[in-house]
């Protein structure tokens, strides 16, 4: 077998390189270029449209927050159960309060209701786009003079945002008093005191990082979501390449966003 | 003398589907001109319709309305352009994640900013010439193709559009429904509505059309029906129909 010359083995190696680094910054420019454009869109509040966008707002929040309280409020329950469960084996009352706050609070809540947004909704708005740009809907609302970032694209963000918040408070509620009462029915594990350890052992930062983390993960969630729907062509094979790429780069920005903000508030 | 609805200078389009794209014309369509394309392939009619209604980016050249040239760079501005443009093309969709009545009623609402989705009369009346009155809770994938068609007409007919852009529908629609559209079509017509039809095998399309744009191999011409003049795009040294005494214009 004939031997490759090694300057051009090394040229296409660099060419390579260099390829898939172009791509990969057009990628997160024009992720941020969108991410820009719709902030500035949430402070631009033109009449025109109003009642329209607080009803599709209004639909996302439903869609994304009130649809996923069957499946995070049990999700929670059995989280909460088996971390105070766990927990209660290896430490002492005292500590429980606080590695309770520490593993649901801060980090385990928010994550847990990042990855359920994006399984439920950060996958059907991806499809939801990608169809509408193939069967040609975006350019339906142009025709009809409306812009498809502020009114289709917008509500969804602000819908998003919405729901990760109050999902993350209630799961974060359901796990704690929930793991607390099944703990306390169906076991012998003493609990005495356990909600006072955890009202001692919450912070403000606890508060803040946590709203935060919510806050972060549903533009996130919204903003990736949204960009991969937008980014479909003609082809409806492009749709299910989008969903998957899209899913997995939210979760990716979400544990990132976590990691962040958990270094931030406490190293 | 009429006033210039819409004008494309120079314009030049890069081909979809099997079409070999549009090079280099110029046409004007005035206001209350009726003008039908005759063209060799369906790809290029299409894209000249679609660049009527601003959705196609020209390579080259310059879109007027009303005197005011568009700019192509940040789709925003040319909303409030397309808002003007009725828009019936085969490619005109329904939001299929709505309602057939907000479908139709989504731009009212959208302008009027009232929050209840109810169907004013001249809407009902539409909608029951076209017999979907019953049918306006139900989704586009839950109404027959025709429906559809029949929805996507009515949403343009009431837009209070300055200028129709109009493509075959006689497959999508029932005979009934064809019938409803072309009469509605044609009540447009006396009413001194601008429009533009991709086809002319409906005779009342060529009795009342006042221009022909005719697409050859990427070539576009402009005939004035009413005086013979012609106006070419590339081939802007032929004579065709000087002898009838045509004035040519040529880029």
């Amino acid at each position: 077998m004939a031997m490759k010359n090694p300057m051009i083995v090394l040229s296409d190696s660099a060419g390579r390189a260099g390829r898939a680094t172009i791509e990969w910054l057009k990628h997160y420019l024009d992720l941020s270029a969108f991410a820009w454009r719709m902030i500035r869109e949430l402070f631009r509040w033109p009449r025109e449209g109003r009642s329209l966008l607080y009803r599709v707002t209004l639909e996302q929040v439903y869609f994304t927050a009130v649809q996923a309280l069957r499946i995070v409020i049990p999700v929670a329950l059995i989280l909460g159960t088996s971390f105070i469960l766990q927990f209660s084996k290896v430490s002492g009352q005292i500590d429980l309060g606080k590695i309770v706050v520490v593993i649901l609070v801060r980090e385990t809540g928010p994550l847990v209701t990042a990855l359920i947004v994006i399984l439920r909704s950060a996958t059907a708005v991806t499809i939801e786009t990608g169809y509408m740009n193939v069967l040609r809907e975006m350019e339906t609302l142009e025709m009809g003079g409306m812009d498809p970032v502020r009114l289709y694209a917008l509500p969804r963000l602000i819908g998003m945002v919405t729901a990760m918040v109050c999902l993350v408070f209630i799961f974060t509620t359901s796990a704690i008093l929930g793991g607390y009462a099944i703990v306390w029915l169906i076991t012998n594990v003493p609990m005495q005191n356990f909600l006072l350890e955890i009202a001692k052992a919450l912070t403000p930062a606890d508060y803040m990082v946590s709203a935060l983390k919510a806050v972060f993960f549903g533009g996130v969630i919204a903003v990736v979501s949204l960009y991969r729907g937008f980014s479909v062509g003609r082809a409806i094979t492009e749709v299910p390449v989008a969903t998957s790429k899209g899913a997995v780069e939210c979760l990716i920005y979400c544990m990132i966003i976590s990691g962040l903000l958990s270094a931030l508030f406490y190293m | 003398m009429d006033s210039k609805l819409i004008e494309l200078v120079n314009y030049t389009l890069a081909p979809i589907g099997r079409g070999r794209g549009l090079r280099n014309f110029s046409c004007t369509i005035a206001e209350g001109d009726i003008v039908y394309i005759e063209g060799d392939r369906f790809d290029d009619s299409h894209l000249f319709l679609r660049a009527l209604a601003t959705l196609e980016r020209p390579q080259g050249g310059t879109y007027y309305y009303r005197g005011q040239a568009l700019d192509f760079s940040d789709y925003r501005k040319l909303l409030p352009y397309k808002r003007k443009i009725g828009y019936m093309s085969a490619d005109a969709a329904l939001l299929s994640n709505r309602t057939i009545g907000e479908n139709i009623l989504w731009l009212r609402y959208y302008l009027e900013g009232k929050r209840s989705l109810k169907a004013a009369d001249d809407v009902l009346h539409l909608c029951r010439m076209f017999n979907i009155e019953d049918k306006m809770d139900l989704r586009p994938s839950q109404v027959f193709r025709d429906e559809v068609r029949a929805a996507i007409i009515i949403r343009e007919l009431i837009k209070g559009a300055e200028i129709l852009l109009a493509e075959p529908v006689r497959d999508a629609l029932s005979r009934v429904h064809y019938d409803t559209a072309v009469r509605l079509t044609k009540e447009s017509l006396s009413r001194k509505t601008t429009a533009v039809f991709s086809y002319s095998d409906e005779p009342f399309i060529r009795e009342a059309a006042t221009k022909k744009v005719r697409i050859v191999e990427g070539e576009l011409e402009v005939v004035n029906l009413r005086n013979g003049t012609v106006t070419f795009g590339q081939k802007g040294d032929r004579t065709v129909g000087e002898e009838d005494g045509a004035e040519i214009q040529s880029n």
